[in-house]
This record gives structure tokens, sequence and C-alpha cells, in this order.
């Protein structure tokens, strides 16, 4: 339609050249012919999923507070979907390095709120302080996939003595509870405190939580306000009631359980090989360790809280007269 | 306006006061020709006719060659009797004798006409300045001749099937309209139609684009280097001039093929003066496609064109033109239409729409050696997506352009400069898709200059230096970018050898955010860069060689290095995630071209071998601090194409072969589900987790080769004087090879591209 156009036909018209084009095109066809033939037998397929020796995933911890442990556990799938619970074929052990002490743990298929579903792996097993277990997942082919975790050492407590002080008029008291040897910052710290002369005559404990922690290298300060802690008691209790004595426990996790830059970040987390210490496999196994000690109050402090000491149960009734700090006392 | 964008301003109005003012004196006691060339036979403007200047004692002063405008000009002509030769092979020459006083600028146009002795003495390969392997720093000059040799599936011959048989241009399949030139991704490669910009030139399938071949005039095709003239883009320049409409009489076709049916009409609206040109196509795909492919295409596409070009007066000129197209498909059709492949955009329709209308004025200052135009233009693109037939999300540019330019002809410097404004309205909503951009609407407004000097310092020499600024005053982002190109043909403008080299900075400051890690997704949404962020840039060096060792024989190499700087990566993710967060990568882009081209009698070869490695650092959040170096998935390393056409006995037959190495993806080791464990306190029996992918490193994989062979038979039977039937037979993927189109890690679902698709197409033209 254009010039171009008509200037091209116009270079066609030339019949002598036909011979050596065709015998150049025949050349280059040929040459085409081959190699196209060559290549015609490449590969199409693609094979995106490289099969390596990574063979479970197995999330979970070994907990001190339970007497039965889960994990959960599954096979690295070629398939994103999970349609069906299908059978893992899997068995699952643990084995307590220190003592040899093998179980066998037994599955159970769940069905998750979103209703997808898991394996979750479970045995009735207590779990022992400073003991590192390796839990193994292995095929019938007898390959596996294993972690180990170390369950947290029994830290050491050091309970100060609980001082009373008159502050302008107003009687207090605290108190300082050291841990050693807690490497990380404890999960959870509870403080209990025991009365006598619950609803069932026995005993109630009434927890608060404590106001202060502090970090000196693996020395851990839990600073008990005693007096604030009387006040929240007082009004839970309606009364005072005769005080038996004061725990403590804390929650520890072992030492893998930490995060890149101290963050837990799915988005980071999420990245296979971030986050894991399973072996021939993806995931994370980690253990808790609980622990806790016990004490007891002095009179003194015991009636500077506001609540009767244990000898003076018997002058329970007569109690409602101390009721409060007064000062001077 | 900062400090510094003050005293670039300051200094570049000097630059261009001194320049002008050196000009002017230059200029005095001087004469200057000038004019437009025309083809006699429709009265469209004539590219590449030489038109010069020789004293009457026969000695040569000078000359040039006409531009698509079948514009010249000769300047600093001494006052005194001189012939004008216009020629051009194939045409009568054109003589005339001329007085030329000083101070005089002189404006005569040309009409040429067709030589009838010379017919069938024709050789095309006169013209060194386009063809295949006529790759000259960066730009390749495209004419429709060059298009029409390339096998498809269409009678009618489109760019986009050209531009596949270049090296370096890599196709993101035959649907989706993706095309990544050298390394940059497709919204880094600017489009233009007639000086409208076309945000999204191709169609959605992969064997057409807006640009039918019919319309064509002359395409330049910068793979990098382009001039200051350019801007807003990293990577490529495909710059269309459509021709005219013939001003002497009535032409057109009508043109079906099991993909799309199509009618051109040009004439003269006033004869010898004004004319009409106007493209209309619309796909019969979606309706052909189950019987020609045995598979569902469900792909609708098509574009309408048309321009009125008007010659006023012999010193104006006038064109206006527009542009529709429309596109909309389901890119990855299939069975699993599912929550997740919908929420990831996998599935569902996607629909585009390109709009674009210009006014351009061409106008010869009285009394000065100089082209003037003025350009006006509208442009709009909106794009959505749609999933059981609810709109998703959208996007939607709208840019409005002017431009004003000037061309001062000097004795052996062409000075162009010029000045832009253009403001975009940008309105999205994203639906979350890219995480910090979900729902705006604002305006963006550009302001710049640019300016470059084209110097003729030695015979086959010439040098450009040039300078962009560009401006957005309302992002408070300012960019200077100088460029320069340089050409060096070895023993004047008949030499065999030629060498070029081109650098140039650019940057882009609207971004086109893509998903590029899934070729499924090609939702894009168009935005200004976030406040805080460097604009993306890049950096250009190219160098290059060509030969002509015998007539008819062309062979050239090209090497080229990108620096990109801060340009936007989908972050790396491993599970499903809906919403895609960005980064910012900066990266490189290496590599060469090699290019042979013959042409011996009726045959016409081409072959061509083109490497390019890209490689990215990117700070992934998944992957900590670090940066990670990989390969995107458009990296395309090794692309091989061969092109053969031979005309015999009335017969065209075209044979083309096309290979490219395999493209990175992203191994897996398989895929779990990710538990959280923020704490003691979870519960692994309560706690569903996340599905997500085992991958390998990011990108280290690598996709199947890639290759076709298609082939094409056509002859055109004269039907009387003025009408002829064009019967075109075509084959492509003629082995019939499964190339990958689209792997989607998350469900292993592959898609491949289309398979042996027989065609035939009929096209009646008359004239």
């Amino acid at each position: 339609m254009n010039r171009a156009h008509r200037r091209r036909s116009r270079t066609s018209a030339r019949p002598h050249q036909c011979g050596g084009a065709l015998r150049a095109a025949a050349s280059a066809c040929l040459l085409l012919i081959a190699v196209v033939g060559g290549l015609s037998a490449c590969e199409t397929g693609v094979e995106p999923i490289v099969q390596g020796d990574r063979y479970f995933s197995l999330y979970g911890f070994l907990d001190m507070r339970h007497d039965t442990q889960y994990v959960r556990v599954e096979a690295v799938a070629p398939t994103l979907r999970v349609t069906s619970p299908e059978a893992l074929e899997a068995r699952v052990t643990s084995t307590d390095l220190a003592t040899g002490d093998s179980t066998v743990w037994r599955d159970s298929v769940v069905t998750f709120s979103d209703g997808t579903y898991g394996h979750v792996f479970w045995t009735p097993l207590r779990i022992i302080a400073s003991h590192t277990y390796r839990i193994e997942v292995e095929r019938p082919d007898g390959r596996r996939t294993w972690a180990e975790t170390t369950v947290p050492a029994r830290p050491e407590p050091e309970v100060q003595p609980a001082v009373s002080f008159n502050d302008r008029g107003v009687m207090r008291a605290r108190q300082q509870i050291i841990w050693h040897d807690v490497p990380r910052a404890p999960f959870t710290t509870n403080v209990k405190y025991r009365f006598f002369g619950g609803f069932d005559q026995g005993f109630t404990d009434l927890e608060e939580p404590p106001e202060l922690t502090r970090l000196e290298d693996d020395t851990w300060t839990v600073h008990l306000n005693l007096t604030r802690a009387a006040d929240s008691l007082l009004e839970k209790l309606g009364s005072p009631r005769v005080m038996g004595g004061v725990s403590m426990a804390i929650t520890l996790q072992d030492a893998a359980w930490t995060f890149p830059d101290g963050v837990f970040d799915p988005d980071v987390l999420s990245n296979p090989g971030v986050f894991s210490n399973v072996t021939n496999g993806f995931g994370f196994l980690g253990a808790v360790g609980s622990y806790s000690t016990e004490w007891v109050l002095t009179p003194r402090v015991i009636d500077a809280m506001g609540f009767l000491p244990p000898d003076q149960q018997k002058r329970e009734g007569q109690a409602v007269a101390h009721a409060g700090l007064q000062g001077g006392s | 306006m900062g400090p510094s964008l003050k005293r670039t301003l300051v200094a570049l109005l000097g630059c261009g006061v001194f320049l002008l003012a050196g000009m002017a004196p230059a200029h005095a006691q001087k004469a200057t020709l000038r004019g437009f060339v025309t083809d006699a036979e429709d009265g469209q403007a004539f590219q590449g006719v030489n038109v010069y200047l020789e004293t009457v004692q026969g000695e040569l002063f000078g000359g040039a060659s006409t531009n698509v405008d079948g514009f010249y000009a000769i300047s600093r002509i001494p006052p005194g009797r001189y012939v004008l030769h216009a020629s051009f092979i194939g045409y009568q020459s054109v003589t005339d004798t001329l007085t030329l006083a000083a101070d005089e600028t002189i404006t005569r146009s040309i009409s040429m006409h067709v030589d009838a002795s010379e017919l069938g003495e024709v050789v095309v390969e006169s013209e060194q300045d386009a063809g295949a392997a006529t790759s000259t720093a960066g730009l390749q000059v495209v004419r429709p001749e060059d298009i029409a040799r390339v096998p498809t599936v269409d009678v009618s011959a489109d760019l986009v099937g050209y531009l596949q048989t270049l090296p370096g241009v890599v196709s993101g399949g035959d649907r989706g309209g993706q095309y990544f030139v050298r390394g940059g991704t497709p919204t880094q490669n600017l489009a233009l139609l007639d000086g409208m910009i076309v945000y999204q030139p191709f169609h959605i399938i992969g064997f057409y684009s807006a640009f039918p071949a019919d319309i064509i005039s002359e395409v330049n095709l910068y793979a990098g280097g382009f001039g200051a003239e350019y801007g807003g883009r990293l990577s490529s320049v495909v710059d269309v001039a459509a021709h005219e409409g013939n001003k002497q009489r009535y032409a057109g076709s009508v043109a079906v093929t099991p993909f799309l049916t199509s009618a051109l009409v040009e004439g003269p609206l006033w004869p010898g003066r004004v004319s009409l040109l106007a493209s209309w196509r619309e796909s019969l795909i979606e309706q052909a496609g189950p019987a020609v492919v045995g598979q569902e295409l469900p792909y609708r596409f098509g574009d309408r064109f048309a321009k009125v070009h008007a010659t006023v007066s012999p010193s104006f000129r006038l064109s206006v033109a527009g542009l529709q197209t429309h596109d909309r498909g389901v890119i990855t059709p299939g069975e699993d239409e599912d929550e997740l492949t919908v929420s990831a955009g996998k599935t569902g329709e996607a629909i585009w729409e390109n709009e674009a209308y210009t006014g351009r004025f061409l106008f010869l200052p009285a009394g000065f050696p100089m082209l003037g135009e003025l350009q006006l233009g509208f442009a709009r693109l909106r794009n959505e997506f749609v999933s059981d037939d609810e709109l998703q999300r959208f996007s939607s540019v709208s840019e409005f352009d002017a431009r004003v330019e000037f061309n001062y002809f000097l004795r052996a410097t062409d000075v162009n400069a010029g000045l832009f404004l253009r403001t975009a309205r940008l309105e999205y909503q994203l639906n979350d898709l890219f995480e910090g951009f979900d729902e705006n609407d604002e305006y963006v407004t550009e302001v710049g200059f640019f300016m470059e000097a084209d110097m003729r310092l030695a015979p086959g020499l010439s040098v450009t230096p040039g300078l962009r600024v560009q401006s957005f005053p309302s992002l408070g982002r300012t960019s200077v970018e100088p460029r320069a190109r340089a050409v060096w043909r070895i023993g004047g403008e008949t030499g065999r050898h030629e060498l070029s080299a081109a650098w140039g900075l650019y940057h882009q400051g609207l971004v086109g955010l893509n998903d590029r890690r899934d070729a499924g997704n090609v939702f894009t949404a168009w935005v200004a860069p976030e406040r805080g962020h460097d604009v993306p840039s890049a950096q250009h060096y190219i160098a290059g060689y060509r030969v002509e060792p015998v007539r008819g024989l062309q062979f050239s190499v090209e090497g080229f290095y990108k620096m990109l700087g801060d340009v936007r990566v989908p972050d790396w993710a491993v599970t499903p995630n809906f919403q895609t967060a960005l980064q910012t990568a900066d990266g490189t882009v290496r590599g060469v071209d090699l290019r042979l081209e013959l042409t011996k009698g009726a045959f016409y070869g081409y072959a061509s071998y083109g490497y390019a490695a890209v490689e990215y650092d990117a700070v992934f959040t998944a992957l900590g601090e670090a940066p990670t170096h990989y390969s995107p998935p458009h990296d395309r390393r090794h692309q091989v194409n061969a092109l053969g056409s031979l005309s015999v006995w009335d017969f065209d037959v075209s044979l083309r072969w096309q290979f490219g190495s395999g493209q990175p993806f992203s191994e897996a080791m398989g895929f779990d589900t990710w538990v959280p464990l923020p704490d003691p306190s979870a519960d692994v029996g309560e706690e569903p987790g996340i599905r997500r992918v085992l991958y390998l490193s990011p990108y280290e994989g690598r996709l199947p080769t890639y290759h076709r062979l298609d082939a094409s038979l056509e002859r055109t039977f004269p039907v009387s004087r003025n009408v002829g039937v064009t019967m075109q037979a075509s084959v492509i993927n003629i082995y019939d090879r499964s190339n990958l189109f689209y792997l989607d890690l998350f469900t292993l679902r592959r898609v491949d591209q289309l398979p042996l698709i027989p065609s035939l197409g009929l096209k009646v033209a008359f004239k």
C-alpha cells in the first residue's frame, strides 16, 4: 500500500538471479533443518521440585509444664494443597540422650479451624532439666529427619529478705528474688501468695505479677512491691487472712528459641532455613523448663502488708483491728 | 525549585542563548534552501531522498537527506547560482537552477516521479540506513518491507513480528503483550506512534501490536542509548511514524484470517492537499481458536487508527491522528479457579484499553533556517483485572502532552531543541495488591527541555551531544540527563566500515508496577514513586561495529552495558500472599548482539545472536539484610534468530526460526506448612499454620529452552489493474514444540505457549 511495499515488489522482478538465490535459500534451509532437527529433541519438561534430603517438617516443643508432649509432623509434599488427611508414613520416636530412654510417639490427625489437616504426634513424657532429647521422624525406607533440644537447666533462686520500712508515715514492704543461671529473659514470671482459710477451708493462692525484672548478664532480679500486692490482694480477699507464704515460678525457653534480631517476624521466619534446628527437614523443636521456689515472709512483713502471720491464725478474728498499714508501727 | 535546579536551568539557558547568539551572525550573509519532498504518485512525504546543490560549474556544494516528514534543509550557502538535484533510486531525478541571495531563505518543495525505465533494476541494498543488520549505537531503523519478511499468522504484517526477530528483545510469551528490551522491563519501554505515547502497545496475543505494518512509514527502534529528545523511560524507545495516506487517489484493503479481520482505507479528502488514513482490526481468535488450535483461546482485542494529514501551505503541514486499542482475556486459563489462584491474581480476566490522540504542526518560520514543530497530545491507558465478573483492581493513567521543538540547520550541525510539558492523572485502586500502594488519584506534572546538536565533524563522522532536563515540581524531583551519540563511517558516507557508540543517563519519573515473578500476571499499575525513594535510573553504554564486506552482505556487532538503579522489584515471599511488597534493586545488564544479513537477488537471509545477562541486587525481607544477587525472570541469556525469505515464481516464501535459552525461575524442594511458634503459649494442635513453598535460592533454576519454526507462503493475484488478491498460508510452530509460557510454582500448573497453528489468510487490496 505504501511506497516501501512498491519498492520491494520491484526488487523481486529479477528472474536471472533466481538460480543463485534458490541455491542460497536451499543451503540456508538445509542448515536450518539440521539445527532444528538437533534441537527438536530437546527436553521440554521442567521439574520445579528438586528432590533433596529434606523429608519432614517438624514443629513443636517439649514442655516441662505438661506430662504429655506434642509435635506436629508433616512430610515435605510435592503439592501445595493438602486436600485430605492422608496417612503419614512416619515413625516418630524420642530419645533422652542422657539416659538412653526411647519412646515411640503416637499419631493423631487434627482438623484445624481453617479446615486443613495435620498430624500431631504425642506421648506421655515428663522431661528433665538439662537433658537433651532427640526426636526422630523416620520414613519406611529408613530416611530420617531429626532435631534435638536441650531442656533449660534449673536456675538457682536467691530469695532476699523482705524489708519493711516507714515511708512518710506509711508502712511499705519490698523483696527481691534473684535468679542465677538464666541466660535469657524468662517467658513467664509468676508470683503467688498463699492464704489459709479459703472456700474449701484449705488454702487460697492468689497471683500478682511482679513489677519489675532486670537483666544483669545471666542474672535476673525480680522486684516484689509487697505493699502494692497487698492492696490488690486485700481487694480480692475482702478481709485480711492468714498468709502462709509466697511462691514464684519462671518459665524458660531453650537457647535455640531465639529469633533473628530478637523479633518474631513471620515474613522472615517463614523462610525455609531461617529459625530452624531440624536436620534433613524443616521446622523447629524447642524445649520449655518451668521452675519455682517458695518462701515465707516474716511476721513483721506480713503484718506490714496487713495480713496475719501463721502463728496468729488463732487470733484471725481479731485481725480486723490490724487492717491497713499504719504509720509508726 | 532547589538551588541546584536553579543553577542548572540558568546554566542551560545561558548555553542556549550563547548557541543561538552564535548562530545568528554565522547565518548572516548566507542563504538557506529547504523544503519538503513528496512522492508524486501518492503525494506522501518521501524519506531518504538525496537533495544536494552544485555550483553552476559542477562543483558539489553540499546536501541533505530527507527525513521521515520528507523535509530537507541546506544551510550556510554563499549567495550565487546553484543547481539543485534531488534523486532516489527508481525515481526521476529532479534538477532545478536557483539563484540564492544573501540572507535569503528559500522554501523549495519537490515532487518525485517514478522512473518507469528503471523498473526491475532497483536494488534495495542502496538503503544502508535500514535493514536488520544496520544497528547503529542501539538504533535500528525498520521499514515496512523488513516487517513483511517475517512469517506470521496474518496476511498483513505487524511490527511485533519483526521485533521478535531482534536480538535483545525478549517476549514474555505468545500472550500477555509483554516485551523486554536488553534487560529492561516492559514498563521501561517508550512506545510512540506519531508522537503519541502508547502505554501498552502490544496486544494480548503476541502476534499483534497496535502497529500494523500497513500504516507504518518508518520505525526507529532504540534498544538503548537514545537521544535527548526521548525521556521518561529507562530501557528502549519504539518510535513509529505512520505514513500520511494517499493524497492522489483512494486505496485500501480488507483482510481476514482465523485470528483477525482488518480493513484499511486511505485517500484524498482534498486531492493533493489533505489525506486520510484509517485502519481497523478486530480479533476473531475467540471464535476461530478452538477450530484452528484445538483449544479455547478466550481473547479479544482490536485497534483503530486514523490520521488526517494536510499540506496547508508549502511552509505549514498539519496532521491529526488517533489510536484506540482494546484487549481482554484470561492470560492463564485453566481449571484451577479456586480461591488460592483467584486471590493471588492468577486466574481472572485482564483488560486494558489505550487511547491516544495527537495534533502535530510542522512549520517553516520565514527567514530562519529552521523547522518548527508543535505537538499536542493526549494518551490514556486503563488496566483492569476482573474475577467472577467483579472488578478486583484497576489502574488508569491519563496524560496530556505539549511539546514545541525547533530544528536549526547549520552547515555541518543540526541543532534540535525543545520544551515539553506533561500532566498525568494517575488513578488506581489495587485492593492491597502492592504494599504501600492501595488507592490513589493524583496529578503529576512534568516539565523540561532538551537540546542536542548533530555535528558532522568530518566526512562520515558525526557526534551528537545532548542534554535533557526534566522536573516534577509537585514531587520535588529534577533530573539532568546528559546524552551522547557518535557514528564514524570510515572512509566517508560510502565507507564499508562503521563504528558507533552511545552513552546516556536516564530516569523514569512514572513507574509501572507489575509482579514480575508471575508471567501470567500482566496487571500493571502506573504510579509516581513514593516520596523519599529515588526514582529508577539507568546509564547506557553502547559500542558497535558494522561492515559490508561485499555488496548485499552486512555484519554488525554491538556490545552494551547498562547500570540500573532503584528499579522496583517484588519482594521475596515463600507463601502465596495476595499482597506483594516491593523492594528496590540495583543491577546491571551486559551483552552483545551479532547480526548477519544477506540480500542476494530474490533471496533475503538474516541471522542474529544475542547474549544478555541481567543481574539484580536487592534486599529481600525474608532473606536478611544482605543483598541477594540474582537474575530476574526475564533474563534470557542466549537468543538466536534465523530468517529467510525467497521470492520465486511470484510466490513469497518465508521461514523463520527462533531460539531462546531458558529463563530463571525458583526451584523448590517441595511444600510444607509453616507453624508459627512465637513462644511457649503456642499450641501445635490448634494453630493451622501457613502453607509455603520450600524454595531453593531465588531464581537459580532455568526453565527449558524455547524454540519455534514458522513458515509462510504468499502470492498476490492481480484481479484487475487496480485490484489484487493476496493469499497466504502460514504455519506457526511447525514442529509443535511445547514451549513453556507459565509455570505456577504454588500450584505446579503449567501453561504452554500456543501449539502448531495453521492459518490461511486472504487480503483484497485496491489502489
